[in-house]
């Protein structure tokens, strides 16, 4: 569960990336996190994961432990796979997800098991050997993924996961999320493409210049709008117009 | 031409434009300061050197104007020059050509081959410019001024300063290319890239030292063999720079024509280097960054090795040293020169041995009944004891203070600092294990060597509390040099670079680290010095008070590490 109250944050001392937002995401969900570019997504995410500290007042808690007053018991409930997959380029794939594994200090046997399971269904096998400098940009999201699952969160964050994968890849990701969220977990996702929010979500949040301007399953969004109206044509009109 | 120019412009735009901080939060005093008075900071620093540098020139020309011979001098200064040119244009030439990863993207682009090379080199020798001015300015100041000489000699010597670098990077860049071009089917590249480099650096000292003889003459001997003009370095670098006669003449008869000689003849030679380089450069570079990939599953028994848990900040420790060895460029800038270090030592004894090997047999006889007679029983007079604590923190402080690898290690991380953030480790443990490396690659260059040296010390007589002491006095230097070097790259990193090169090669923190180190090193060793002469404590109380001091400076940079840890790091944006 991860619980935000009254988070802002300002860049420079002026612009405010995220403006008095508060949420609660249930264990069990799927959650979509959507806007334009700029609209205070990646802020949102990376105050979550420690990476940004928010402004002062605000408080973000991962099952109750502050991320602020406790940064590693809360770190430990969560797996992130960033925006950017550019990064570890001259370990070797094994090596990466071992140096996750003990950051997480995760058993033998157990990451054993988890990098011969994720491995099979991302096609990944033939390539842990290898250096992540070798790998297209899909197979080095795939490490990511791989890696910030690998302790088996409570808590899992995606920053556009879906970027540069291969359809198989792609399918086997939101299998694995669906998987998480099936057995009580949450999973907090951001993405731009509506089609995969529609049919992944079980609840989604539109952010709007660092406000969130709707929350809620996408059923209640479009009985809201109360016209034929497309699920892009509603985004568009909520984030635009708002 | 107009691209050629265009895309010189970027390059160096690119490559020294964000040469400051990458941090967002200007506090500290040194991030306030703009880029041209960062520079000027620098120069003020270096000014002792530029002063022995003028000094050097001045006095040159009084000695030898006594006897007509002031002309060689000017000689000299150019050949050094240019010596000097290939040997640090050697490292520049791999940077800018091999290692800043731009070329790929530069393919794809309108542009001709020779218009890539060219800018690349010009790239090259704006680098170079900057080192070979710094070095030889001074010296032809000195003579100017010595020597009154007219406004002729100012112009063609700041002529010749723009156009001498030219020659000599050329031969680096094509002993680098072909070298590169030889050895491009090798499966590992970044080892490649590390072993070329390490290997070019020890081929061009290894030349440098076969082709000179002269530290082993006397001042009248050398002032003989440099008239006679035949001695072996004069001469082999005539033979390699054979148009240098008219910059010579140039300069010292102000003569326009023999300017144009060198101007021409250099501009012939860089229209066949261009021809040359771009056959010889693409063939070599493309795909060198790429890592060969074998796509194999790991078998069995290789699971049960690799998949292995360790402790968190064990694995940290080993994905710290792994990153570090594995990227040629870090290895290279941050810690080569620490590890290198015994081969400026070992490579002239063995070009003496190859020379004259008697003369190394009496150099050892030497030195042992010099070690004998200080240290036989009784006979250790305390200043050779102080004398050798002052050589063990000097010798560290050197050490210490080219290990790059602390004053870089948040900088390196890059646009990939957010794994340090988000990973559930606190900020002060990362920060201690980012330390580890460079502490034991300043271990590996100097408590290592003292070691050995203080196990034979100790058996030939000398006494071991002194010994010990000296040890102590390296490893504090080598834990408060890296928690000053950490800390400073704590509060100011450069975080946004594109190529690698950039992280540390133009990383202030790595210059200003080094010139903070000196300064402590040179305000202790002066501050040990005056308590010795002026008050006259027992020895051993300065050791003892040399070795509180280096600890509480150590534990004040640890503390300051320690607070800029959890502090600068939270504070990122």
């Amino acid at each position: 569960m991860i619980c935000i109250d009254h988070v802002s944050k300002t860049y420079a001392g002026t612009h405010k990336a995220v403006d008095d937002m508060n949420w609660e995401m249930e264990d069990g969900k799927i959650i979509g996190f959507i806007g334009p570019n700029g609209a205070g997504k990646t802020t949102t995410l990376k105050m979550i994961t420690g990476i940004l500290q928010p402004d002062a007042g605000g408080k973000i808690t991962l099952n109750g432990t502050d991320i602020r007053k406790r940064p590693v018991e809360a770190k430990m409930q969560m797996g992130f796979v960033s925006d950017n997959p550019d990064n570890f380029l001259r370990l070797k794939g094994i090596e990466y997800l071992n140096f996750m594994a003990d950051m997480y200090d995760v058993p033998t046997a157990s990451r054993k098991e988890r990098i011969a399971d994720f491995a099979r269904r991302f096609d990944m096998e033939n390539a842990l050997k290898d250096r992540i400098l070798s790998y297209s940009h899909g197979m080095r999201q795939k490490i990511m993924v791989m890696g910030a699952l690998i302790h088996n969160p409570s808590v899992w964050i995606l920053d556009e996961p879906l970027t540069g994968l291969d359809p198989k890849s792609a399918f086997e990701l939101k299998e694995m999320m669906k998987e998480h969220a099936a057995a009580g977990k949450l999973v907090l996702f951001s993405t731009h493409v509506l089609e995969v929010a529609e049919k992944l979500c079980d609840r989604i949040a539109i952010i709007r210049k660092g406000k969130i301007v709707y929350l809620g399953t996408l059923e209640d969004l479009r009985a809201q709008s109360g016209n034929d109206e497309s699920l892009e044509e509603i985004f568009l009109r909520l984030t635009e117009h708002a | 031409m107009r691209k050629y120019w265009k895309l010189t412009r970027i390059l160096l735009k690119s490559g020294l434009g964000n040469s400051g901080s990458g941090s967002k939060r200007k506090k500290g005093i040194w991030s306030k300061l703009s880029g041209p008075l960062r520079w000027l900071v620098v120069g003020l620093c270096l000014l002792p050197m530029a002063f022995m540098l003028f000094e050097m020139g001045s006095g040159g020309y009084e000695m030898l104007s006594s006897m007509n011979q002031e002309g060689i001098l000017v000689e000299l200064i150019w050949f050094a020059g240019a010596l000097m040119t290939l040997l640090f244009g050697l490292p520049y030439i791999l940077t800018v050509f091999y290692m800043s990863n731009d070329t790929v993207n530069l393919l794809p682009m309108p542009l001709r081959p020779v218009q890539i090379v060219a800018a690349k080199f010009t790239v090259a020798w704006f680098y170079e410019l900057l080192t070979t001015a710094a070095l030889l300015g001074p010296i032809l100041i000195g003579f100017g001024w010595a020597s009154g000489a007219s406004a002729g000699y100012w112009l063609f010597c700041l002529l010749g300063l723009l156009i001498m670098p030219v020659m000599p990077l050329m031969y680096a860049s094509i002993i680098s290319m072909i070298f590169m071009r030889l050895f491009k089917g090798a499966k590992n590249k970044s080892v490649l890239t590390t072993m070329g480099s390490i290997l070019l650096i020890i081929a061009s000292m290894g030349i440098g030292m076969l082709t000179s003889q002269m530290d082993t003459m006397d001042q009248d001997a050398m002032i003989r063999l440099l008239m006679s003009g035949h001695n072996s370095l004069v001469g082999f670098l005539s033979k390699m720079f054979p148009n240098f006669r008219f910059l010579v003449a140039a300069v010292l008869n102000t003569d326009v024509l023999s300017f144009l000689l060198f101007l021409v003849t250099v501009a012939a030679l860089l229209v066949v280097f261009l021809f040359i380089a771009e056959k010889l450069y693409f063939s070599g570079v493309l795909g060198m960054t790429e890592t060969i990939s074998r796509r194999k599953a790991i078998t069995e028994g290789e699971r049960e090795k690799l998949i292995r848990k360790s402790g968190p900040k064990s694995a940290y420790f080993k994905k710290e040293m792994r990153l570090l060895m594995r990227t040629p460029v870090f290895f290279l800038n941050c810690a080569l020169m620490v590890v290198l270090w015994p081969l400026f030592v070992i490579i002239p004894l063995v070009v003496i041995m190859v020379q004259d090997g008697a003369a190394v047999g009496e150099l050892f006889q030497e030195l042992g009944q010099m070690g004998s007679s200080l240290f036989a029983p009784g006979a250790m007079p305390d200043g050779v004891i102080a004398l050798i604590w002052v050589f063990v923190f000097g010798f560290t402080a050197l050490v210490g203070s080219t290990n790059m690898t602390s004053a870089t290690a948040i900088s390196r991380e890059g646009k990939g600092i957010s794994t340090m953030l988000y990973i559930p480790m606190t900020y002060q443990d990362q920060v201690r294990m980012k330390m580890l490396p460079g502490i034991l690659f300043s271990a590996l260059g100097s408590t290592f060597y003292l070691v050995i040296i203080f196990v034979y010390v100790v058996i030939v007589g000398f006494p071991p509390l002194a010994g010990i002491l000296a040890l102590v006095i390296n490893v504090l230097t080598i834990l408060c040099f890296n928690c000053l070097q950490i800390w400073r790259d704590l509060c100011a990193p450069k975080l946004s670079w594109e190529t690698e090169q950039q992280a540390v090669k133009q990383n202030f923190n790595s210059v200003l680290t080094m010139l903070l180190c000196w300064g402590i090193g040179g305000g202790l060793g002066a501050g040990a010095v005056f308590l010795y002469l002026q008050v006259n404590p027992p020895l051993y109380v300065i050791g003892g008070l040399a070795c509180g001091v280096l600890l509480l400076l150590t534990l004040l940079f640890y503390r300051l590490a320690m607070r800029a840890a959890d502090r600068k790091l939270a504070a990122l944006e």
